[in-house]
């Protein structure tokens, strides 16, 4: 589900919290209101006994006297007294009842008045006289008593309303409570129908965006895999490995690529890259940067070169931002060449476990019209091995340094000799799940690396010291068991690239004798910028002349240069 | 000068782009002779500056309407010789002797 979905249905949820909430408090109130109105209503039932029971005393009290009157005999004496001794106390618990009810105690109060005024009229006279004007005494007597009961009958009324009231309360309460319930039902039903409507449409609109993007996702991942599916050079001193993984199906897919191919004399020509956008789109595009950079790099020798040459091409296309590494790898040297348009540093992973991060270059490919791409070169150590990759490996972190530093933990712990270390450090850092975004990973991990043999620094131009770098490097191939001819044909070699380097470059200049599984190369490096190869034309010209004789004399030159000038030859020396 | 009118530059050692001002030097007092042998049996090492100085020898003896110098390559010399492909134009011989006797 998308955000909004997630929000939408967030809210629902609240208001029906609330709502339940407010239901619950409700019920409760209504239900200690019910509570109330039955404590109300036991006070009620009292109320009326006590007042029954006090109509009672007072017709006890009468009858007995009136027996008595009759017929002077004590027995109903009894009667009268114990009516008498009662009637005080009942109309104090009446009255204390009525109080709890909140009623006006007049009526009571009224008829303990009626009662004082019986006993004073009629009850003691006749105690005092029982034979004496007994008609008109039981005349006050019924007047007396009538009123009392007419008292009572008010009091049996105001009882009986009140008890009525509280029941109708009562049941409006538990009605309300019932109408609240059902209320409340409708209104939860409607919200949870509001959301689940909601929720079908956005999984309907996603389900059709997803099928959208399958499609183009079948496209744009068939086109990878027609790219990627070419294999990696296989070379007797670098293996290779590659991997790219597309992302995930919430993301779209990218235009990521790797590339390495071989160039003659044991050279690699390798790129990286990633093509801003996704889809189809940027698959296109990411097969132009890359044919480019190989069409480029077939011709230059200069890495920077060919960058610059891939943004031209690429800015005639009017494309959107490409990054991109590439450069060359002399696995008989041991060097690498390269040059980075706004791309992550190249990884090595050294024998010690060391990491180092290559130096980067120039703005992306494809954006500004510059045309100038800073070409590096470093020596590779060892037994180490290169790491290139695209940002989509780090990404995936919100936090870029966070992700940079677990790639190089990942890198530091990765088996160099593993059948493919690229997949093992796609795994790694993802664990099997897919990646958010495109990732393409290349490692190049030298087997051997070429060892110095000798090296001589050249920090002055004299004739001895030209004259003795040659004897010592003459001594050094038959050190190394090579013939008389091979020597004399290895320290000719040697002459003229330290005459062009001393002439036409820069001290210091540096010379290397490398021997990499019985095969020997001469480095010669200077600290000038290099110059472009002359055409050699003819035997009398004057130019160019000395690398011709090294070409003639079985050597193949490698030519490379910014930061330093640096010619490599493979010496023509046949295996032992 | 000899009698068969040759002037002969004979050279030994080393000869590198350091010493390339020396060698010039004494290529140029061939300029003018009739022939010109420049004698390089005694040359241990020899890179492709020196051949440069010799083309430039070519050259000059060319325009002056001269012969093409002959060069005695010895046997170290011989090989940078034969990869430059310098032996049409300028003739190479294994001894003095030869060079002369042409």
């Amino acid at each position: 589900m998308n955000s909004q979905g997630r929000v939408g249905s967030l809210v629902g949820i609240f208001a029906a919290v609330v709502l339940f909430a407010i239901f619950t408090a409700s019920a409760i109130w209504v239900l200690e209101a019910i509570a109330g109105n039955s404590a109300d209503q036991r006070l009620l039932r009292t109320a009326q006994v006590e007042r029954a029971r006090l109509l009672r005393l007072q017709l006890d009290e009468e009858t007995a006297i009136r027996g008595y009157v009759a017929t002077v005999k004590p027995q109903f004496l009894p009667t009268y007294y114990n009516a008498r001794r009662r009637f005080g106390e009942t109309a104090t618990r009446l009255t204390k009842t009525l109080d709890a009810l909140s009623i006006d105690d007049r009526i009571v109060r009224e008829e303990r008045v009626v009662n004082a005024e019986w006993l004073a009229k009629v009850a003691t006279p006749s105690l005092r006289n029982p034979r004496s004007s007994i008609f008109l005494v039981q005349l006050t007597s019924k007047s007396l008593v009538d009123g009392f009961r007419n008292l009572d009958a008010q009091l049996f009324t105001r009882l009986t309303t009140r008890s009525e009231a509280a029941d109708k309360s009562a049941t409006d309460l538990i009605t309300r409570l019932l109408v609240g319930s059902l209320v409340l039902g409708a209104v939860l039903a409607l919200v949870f129908a509001a959301i689940a409507t909601a929720g079908f449409r956005v999984a309907a609109k996603l389900q059709e965006q997803r099928k959208a993007f399958e499609d183009e996702k079948r496209v744009a991942d068939a086109l990878q895999q027609a790219f990627l599916g070419r294999d990696l050079p296989k070379l007797p001193d670098a293996v290779l490995s590659g991997v790219y993984a597309p992302a995930g199906r919430e993301a779209k897919v990218g235009g990521d690529w790797y590339d390495a191919f071989a160039l003659p004399d044991d050279r690699i020509l390798f790129s990286i890259g990633d093509v801003a956008g996704h889809g189809v789109e940027a698959a296109v595009v990411m097969s132009r940067a890359r044919q480019s950079i190989l069409t480029a790099g077939i011709e230059e020798s200069d890495p920077g070169a060919v960058l610059a040459r891939t943004n031209r091409v690429l800015r005639m296309q009017d494309v959107t931002m490409v990054t991109a590494a590439c450069g060359f790898i002399d696995t008989r040297s041991g060097t690498i060449a390269y040059a980075s348009a706004g791309h992550p540093p190249i990884v090595v992973l050294l024998q010690t476990r060391e990491i180092r991060q290559l130096a980067t270059g120039g703005p992306p490919l494809g954006i500004a019209g510059s045309n100038s791409y800073a070409s590096f070169q470093t020596t590779i150590a060892p037994q180490s091995m290169l790491v290139l990759y695209t940002d989509g490996l780090v990404e995936y972190a919100r936090d870029w340094d966070a992700g940079e530093r677990r790639l190089l933990e990942a890198i530091r712990r990765l088996d160099r000799n593993g059948p493919s270390p690229a997949a093992a450090l796609l795994e790694a850092i993802f664990r099997g799940k897919a990646p958010v975004d495109d990732v393409a990973i290349l490692t190049i991990c030298f087997r051997s690396v070429p060892h110095d043999v000798r090296s001589w620094k050249i920090l002055a131009i004299e004739a001895c010291v030209m004259r003795r770098t040659r004897a010592e490097f003459s001594a050094a191939l038959r050190t190394a068991q090579r013939s008389d001819e091979e020597v004399e044909i290895g320290t000719m070699i040697l002459g003229e690239l330290l005459a062009n380097a001393c002439e036409h470059g820069e001290l210091p200049v540096e010379v290397e004798l490398l021997e990499s599984r019985g095969k020997f190369t001469l480095v010669v490096t200077d600290a000038g910028r290099g110059i472009a190869r002359p055409r050699f034309r003819d035997p009398t010209s004057l130019r160019g002349r000395g690398l011709a004789i090294v070409e003639a004399l079985g050597g193949a030159i490698t030519l490379s240069h910014k930061p330093l000038s640096r010619v490599a030859v493979r010496l023509p020396f046949g295996s032992r | 000068m000899d009698p068969a009118g040759s002037s002969i530059a004979s050279f030994s050692g080393e000869i590198d782009f350091t010493g390339k001002d020396a060698f010039d030097e004494r290529l140029r007092a061939l300029d003018v002779a009739e022939t010109a042998i420049v004698d390089l049996t005694d040359v241990t090492y020899m890179d492709s500056t020196a051949l440069s100085q010799l083309i430039r020898l070519l050259r000059r003896r060319l325009d002056a309407g001269k012969t093409a110098p002959r060069v005695v390559t010895g046997s170290r010399v011989a090989r940078l010789f034969r990869v430059a492909g310098l032996g049409e134009m300028i003739p190479a011989f294994e001894t003095l002797g030869e060079a002369q006797t042409v």
